[in-house]
């Protein structure tokens, strides 16, 4: 176990990112004319010991992007490096090696263990599939591996419907961890949890982190804990990331019109002040076959002719930001504009404030 | 302001093979014309079962009201025969479920279930129901032509503002919305919440949220419950219980949701398990997992004791003191 990590290597970040994703694309065929773009086109660098955090909303592809990563569909086409070596280019029993590198935690607690299996079985099978243990000091590893996800011994000989959700999670992280993985792909894993369950489960997962040096990708589509967890974040829109900054950048300063009226649309517990959204009008449009230019042209509070067009793709316009908007230097005005707007039509219509 | 639905002490059970669960015990709410009341709570602390209860909508054979009393503008509820009963749901008291994929019935258009109440309790012609049908769609956002689609045909966003739509076509006086978008994506969350406060504001209906998001019934409400085993532990204006909370489940609740906002603290989360409904602790439900338990707490049940002025909270060691 590499628990004496050293905490000052966590501030010097190594240049070359653990994982780099290329032109990544996957889409599925639905007819023989029709495809579902589920990702279409991303590149992405994952810093080592970073956490990088995937939003969206439902169908964007954020799931598919990890499933991707750990090779549990085919890609379309495209490149993921994994510590240099092209991950699509090794053969089973290499990308078998590569397994013990990369690990992920599933959303759904109830499906993802095998329900005829007691725990110790589920945390045995990685151990013994991989050789990573003999058979002496198998059942030392199994409990190491409870206590660090913070389970208790008692549990081992539980089936998966004996426990709670938050438990059956806390399996999930523990199987996760048992190969020593250095990239663990987090699937909403708090997604199905209650809210004191799944402060646990975030806590976890972050002292895991800082012990064992772990990297995250982490998707999920609940803002607030995304940015509580990560280091970085990526939103992603149909497919497509259309925006990429630090955690504080793009909570605090959005340069896509996509995440700002993600971010007002999460409700807020902020008294004294009346709060006003933009509020997104119809719902996602479809993956299959999307329209040439910016995705969400057909959505957006800001669109203009140009747009609909014209798609520049992701760029850097600030170090370290990255935004898909043509007009990102506008997004900060306009979006000030139209809340006041709103108050103003308010205030004309005589409207009063539910509270 | 007139009081529109009280609950007194109700209790609800559901048995079966395994032994009886105790899902509501005790409860006293009530809901004034106008209001909006939020009731938080995990899952499993009843909050759902008390607004089957309201409606009369319990598993026949497992669900039983075993006490308490429910009154609707002075009428008892629980003595309402089930004919009775048809003339309130949907009228006088309507429901928004939590699943808008289960809560609609697959075989119908969507137009003929919004109808369906209308020609039942305004005793429309079919036309006119139709008609109003298509007003109610506008409402909500969806374009009048699709009255004749059927609910697989619609994203769940659009899905769940049929349910509203259903649920506001008699216009009732209480719309019980029971986790309206937790199924849901944020921005669609983000319409489904405008649409509310707006028909707030225009038809004065008064709401029982139930959820488990905080943030919609700061929001949304003017009171919150909190709920706990089947009890409400906390209850007092939203701005009150959020800033100031009595409860000391109250206040891990808070503190254990990660903010947009603000330091990025670790999080503090509630340890242990929320009481079993079959077998319930002794004294206060929630004691074996409070940080500020004492000899009482373990032996004696709490009631509801007043704060202040519209705050009132069940603990044996309130936090009186914001600064504790």
């Amino acid at each position: 176990m590499n628990e004496n990590t050293d905490m000052n290597e966590k501030t010097l970040l190594p240049e070359e990112p653990l994982v780099r994703i290329q032109n990544l694309k996957k889409y599925f065929k639905i007819d023989n004319k029709k495809y579902l773009h589920a990702v279409d086109d991303i590149s992405l660098d994952i810093m080592p010991r970073e956490t990088l955090g995937l939003v969206g909303e439902s169908g964007c592809g954020k799931s598919t992007v990890g499933n991707l990563l750990t090779r549990l569909i085919p890609e379309t086409s495209g490149e993921v490096i994994f510590d240099g070596k092209s991950l699509f280019q090794l053969n089973k029993d290499e990308m078998m090696k590569m397994r013990r590198e990369m690990q992920m935690i599933f959303q759904d607690p109830y499906s993802s263990l095998s329900p005829r299996k007691t725990i110790r079985k589920i945390l045995k099978e990685p151990l013994e599939l991989h050789q990573m243990c003999d058979k002496d000091n198998l059942e030392t590893r199994i409990i190491e591996l409870a206590e660090m996800a913070g389970l208790e011994p008692y549990v081992l000989d539980k089936y998966p419907h004996e426990l709670d959700g938050g438990k059956r999670q806390m399996v999930g992280i523990a199987r996760a961890l048992a190969l020593n993985p250095r990239f663990i792909v987090c699937d909403e894993p708090v997604s199905s949890l209650d809210v004191s369950v799944q402060a646990t489960i975030i806590n976890l997962l972050m002292d895991l982190q800082e012990k064992m040096g772990l990297t995250y990708l982490f998707v999920s589509h609940d803002l607030s804990v995304v940015r509580h967890i990560s280091t970085r974040v990526a939103v992603m829109y149909l497919g497509q990331i259309v925006e990429l900054a630090g955690t504080d950048t793009l909570f605090g300063n959005p340069l896509h019109p996509y995440s700002v009226a993600l971010l007002s649309a999460v409700p807020k517990i902020d008294f004294g002040k009346t709060s006003h959204r933009i509020v997104l009008e119809g719902d996602v449009p479809s993956p299959v076959n999307p329209v040439s230019g910016c995705r969400f042209f057909g959505r957006c509070w800001m669109a203009s002719e140009k747009c609909k067009e014209h798609d520049t793709g992701l760029r850097e316009v600030e170090p370290g930001h990255f935004t898909s908007c043509s007009c990102y230097d506008e997004v900060k005005k306009r979006a000030s504009e139209k809340l006041r707007n709103q108050e103003k039509e308010e205030v004309k219509n005589g409207k009063e404030s539910v509270r | 302001m007139e009081e529109l639905l009280k609950i007194e002490d109700l209790s609800v059970e559901y048995r079966s093979g395994g032994g009886t669960a105790k899902a509501v015990n005790q409860l006293r709410l009530t809901i004034h014309k106008g209001e909006a009341l939020g009731l938080v709570g995990e899952s499993g602390a009843g909050k759902t079962t008390t607004a089957l209860a309201v409606l009369k909508l319990l598993p026949d054979h497992v669900g039983f009201v075993t006490n308490g009393k429910i009154t609707y503008k002075g009428e008892s509820l629980l003595d309402c025969s089930e004919k009775q009963m048809t003339e309130i749901r949907g009228k006088k008291i309507s429901m928004v479920f939590q699943n808008p994929l289960s809560s609609l019935n697959p075989v119908f258009t969507v137009g003929h279930q919004i109808a369906m109440g209308l020609r039942r309790h305004q005793k429309m012609s079919k036309k006119e129901a139709q008609q109003e049908a298509g007003r109610l769609l506008r409402m909500v956002g969806i374009a009048e032509y699709r009255l004749n689609d059927y609910p697989h045909q619609f994203s769940g966003g659009m899905r769940q503002r049929v349910g509203i739509a259903a649920a506001l076509a008699c216009k009732p006086e209480l719309l019980i919305c029971d986790e309206p978008t937790t199924a849901l994506d944020v921005t669609i969350q983000a319409q489904i919440l405008e649409l509310m406060k707006e028909l707030q504001r225009k038809m004065d209906t008064s709401l029982l949220m139930i959820t488990h998001n905080l943030g919609i019934i700061a929001e949304l409400c003017q009171n919150v419950a909190i709920m706990y085993a089947g009890e409400v532990v906390e209850y007092g204006t939203v701005e009150r219980v959020f800033s100031h909370p009595a409860h000391w489940y109250t206040a891990g609740l808070l503190k254990a949701i990660p903010n947009l906002a603000g330091p990025r603290d670790r999080l503090s989360s509630i340890g242990g398990k929320v009481a079993n409904a079959y077998e319930l602790p002794e004294g206060c439900k929630f004691h074996s997992r409070c940080k500020c338990c004492s000899q009482r707490c373990a032996g004696e049940q709490p009631s509801l004791v007043r704060i202040e002025d519209n705050h009132y909270a069940a603990c044996w060691n309130a936090r009186r003191n914001k600064n504790e």
